[in-house]
């Protein structure tokens, strides 16, 4: 992901100020044009400062929307989110958004109001010990006690998220502190200043510079001994690449090395469209040619993932003849679940770099062809049977197959397309089905998994690119969860497109109680939905149902050409499934794979 | 009970041993002993720290203590990790 710090030094900043002021100005150095929020008590004199700053402040409707707008604005854009919220109930709102940011490694800052000074600890009203609550899911977490810390510490913030694996840092300004007079300007060469300059404790020394690409160097001819000896041999991509900016440079390996490939959720995306040998998303509903192929290799070379539980099945029996070449920014990462043969502990960026300077004239195992022709026998035989749906209703894989081709025709010729998504069986569905050229075009809850993710993500990707289009594909449950949000798109008129996939159901969750819960449909019935055409309708915006197959395609080009926000509800048969799907604590080759359509003969036992 | 014993050079920040302390238990481990010393001279936190985790528990793990200690060595304040042998 592109890490940007426009700071500038030359700007004077009017004398006295607030703390508030200040703050504002300092983000601005730092090239925040926008931040998303909602204001309360103790965050007011922000927001008086807000009133006549420069930055963009986008109200939304819910503290949770204001954090997940910011993700999925600093997931399109490549900068840092900023989000904000008042003490108390506004900071834990946030919560849940910053822990989807670490779960995901998304650069965001969030600023919190606080009492005011003397007040903390007497559990005033509207107080929460933030600072606390943070702990388990921030990279950092700043409490401002002076004014004139200000400087330092919004300055340490930014480079903490967006540097090494980026994260989220918290910042509380008790409400005092926001008042305080402070003076200080961005060129006032005694105090410490915004510049372009790394921090002084994160600055290796040239020795220790040398004594690192070294090391690179050893471990990268190691990794390379390692492809040398394989015959089957498999890339494996996290979402990791795209953060690290570094697609091309795995296009270019790729291109050099025409191993097969797979990748996680958040990897989507990386892996060219074009890729003759991308075998899909690995997993509990990953592809059965990335999962059968994965279960076969003998070398995994693997970037910017985390050998997460839903990628691995069965920890003990997942890819159990492969050797492993493990690269990832993260030292904690290799080693955690996997034993990595080959370590190799760097920004992906350089290691990648350093991989196709020395691969060169590489040669491969003759038995290597003959394990290309395997995977590309497996994906001949994955040919998912979208036309098998039998009846009249709406299959959604193929409902999203059809809207990722209207995309990737218009793409041709217009603005980048943004998809965001909530969390359950539509999710999934669009991770199987539907293509995309760049990681950033997927945004979703990956580590986290939280509903409610996918409207307000789609608000911060539509504010981050004017002219982008935002698709947010939803299911009922989820959408539900955010709906306020709609509140948000109405406002500032943003052209946001909804596809809501409606089962009536908790999906996914449903699914697994088919599966494993004997039929015990507990609390996953939502049939009692509201009317979501007369909601959208309600927030004035455009809204169409359909509920055959026969209305998606025209249904879809009308979404897509309208230049106004619009929602798509689409009727889906109340027991769809995923598939494939792996067992919980299965290998990833014992896949259940079931043509859907029969699953509805399985009736509720209790509804 | 498998222990280890960890040595953190830190910043003095009245966050660090609750950061500290919620990592380890967290990433599985408990304190079983725990020192802490200010030095005033580079306003750092010394801290000596011994961590123990049930021994099946430890027994599934791929890297055990170094999770841990990469884990540690992360957080913002923590200037340096010694891991006893």
């Amino acid at each position: 992901m592109k890490q940007a710090m426009q700071a500038t030094n030359d700007q004077p900043i009017s004398n006295p100020q607030t703390g508030a002021q200040l703050t504002l100005k300092l983000l601005q150095a730092l090239g925040v044009t926008d931040i998303f929020g909602y204001p309360g008590g103790a965050i007011m004199p922000m927001y008086d400062a807000i009133y006549l700053s420069d930055i963009t402040h986008y109200l939304c409707r819910h503290e949770q929307g204001a954090a997940f707008a910011a993700l999925g604005y600093a997931r399109a854009s490549g900068k840092i989110g900023v989000c904000m919220a008042t003490s108390g109930p506004g900071a834990t709102n946030l919560i849940t958004g910053i822990a989807d940011a670490m779960a995901d490694s998304i650069p965001m800052i969030a600023i919190t109001g606080q009492v005011a000074t003397k007040a903390m600890g007497t559990d005033g009203f509207q107080e929460v010990d933030i600072i606390g609550l943070s702990l388990a899911c921030t990279k950092h977490s700043f409490q401002v006690k002076d004014a004139a810390e200000l400087p330092e510490i919004i300055k340490q913030a930014h480079q903490i998220a967006t540097t090494g694996r980026p994260g989220p840092v918290l910042i509380d300004i008790p409400k005092d502190i926001q008042n305080q007079p402070i003076e200080y300007s961005l060129s006032d060469q005694s105090k410490p200043l915004i510049n372009n300059e790394s921090l002084e404790i994160n600055e290796p020394s040239d020795q220790y510079q040398q004594a690192l690409e070294n090391s690179l160097q050893r471990s990268v001819s190691e990794a390379l001994a390692l492809i040398q000896q394989a015959a089957k041999p498999l890339f494996y991509i996290g979402g990791g690449v795209g953060m690290a900016d570094a697609q091309a440079e795995l296009h270019q390996l790729m291109s050099r090395l025409p191993f097969p490939s797979v990748s996680t959720l958040k990897g989507i995306g990386t892996i060219a469209i074009d890729n003759p040998l991308f075998l899909g998303m690995l997993g509990m509903h990953g592809s059965k040619a990335a999962n059968l192929a994965i279960q076969q290799c003998d070398l995994m070379i693997v970037f910017g993932a985390r050998f997460d539980d839903r990628a691995t099945g069965k920890l003990n029996e997942f890819a159990p003849h492969a050797k492993v070449i493990h690269c990832d920014i993260d030292a904690a990462e290799i080693n955690k679940r996997r034993h990595a043969d080959v370590a190799i502990n760097s920004h992906l960026k350089p290691c990648l770099q350093q991989i196709n300077e020395s691969i060169n004239q590489q040669p491969i195992k003759a038995e290597v062809n003959k394990w290309l022709g395997q995977c590309q026998q497996f994906l001949t035989d994955d040919n998912y049977p979208y036309q098998q749906y039998p009846g009249q209703g709406v299959f959604a894989p193929d409902l999203l197959r059809c809207l990722s081709d209207q995309i990737l025709q218009q793409s041709e010729d217009s603005q980048p397309v943004y998809i965001t998504t909530d969390v359950g069986q539509h999710q999934m569905w669009a991770a199987q089905h539907m293509q995309f050229c760049k990681p950033e075009n997927f945004i979703t809850s990956s580590g986290l998994g939280t509903m409610g993710f996918g409207v307000p993500a789609a608000i911060g990707a539509q504010i981050s690119h004017a002219n982008c289009q935002a698709i947010c594909i939803s299911g009922d449950g989820s959408f539900m969860m955010n709906v306020q949000e709609l509140g948000t798109i109405k406002r500032y008129h943003l052209p946001v497109k909804i596809l809501l996939i409606d089962n009536s159901r908790l999906g996914l969750v449903r699914q697994w109680q088919q599966l494993f819960f004997e039929g015990r449909y507990s609390e996953t019935d939502l049939s009692d939905n509201p009317d979501f055409v007369a909601l959208a309708k309600a927030f004035d915006i455009q809204a169409e149902s359909i509920n055959q197959k026969h209305q998606v395609n025209d249904a879809i080009k009308r979404m897509l050409a309208s230049d106004k926000a619009y929602l798509l509800h689409v009727t889906i048969d109340a027991f769809e499934n995923v598939w494939p799907l792996v067992p919980p604590e299965t290998a990833n080759h014992k896949m259940i794979h079931t043509i859907s359509g029969d699953d509805s003969t399985n009736s509720e036992k209790k509804s | 009970m498998i222990k280890h014993r960890l040595s953190i050079r830190a910043n003095n920040q009245s966050t660090l041993l609750e950061r500290l302390l919620q990592v380890t238990r967290y990433r599985g481990y408990q304190v079983l002993e725990l020192q802490v010393e200010h030095q005033a001279d580079a306003d750092e936190l010394v801290i000596n720290l011994q961590v123990g985790k049930p021994a099946h528990l430890a027994a599934d793990s791929i890297n055990g203590i170094q999770h841990l200690y990469h884990q540690l060595n992360k957080l913002f304040d923590v200037k340096h990790v010694n891991l006893a042998a």
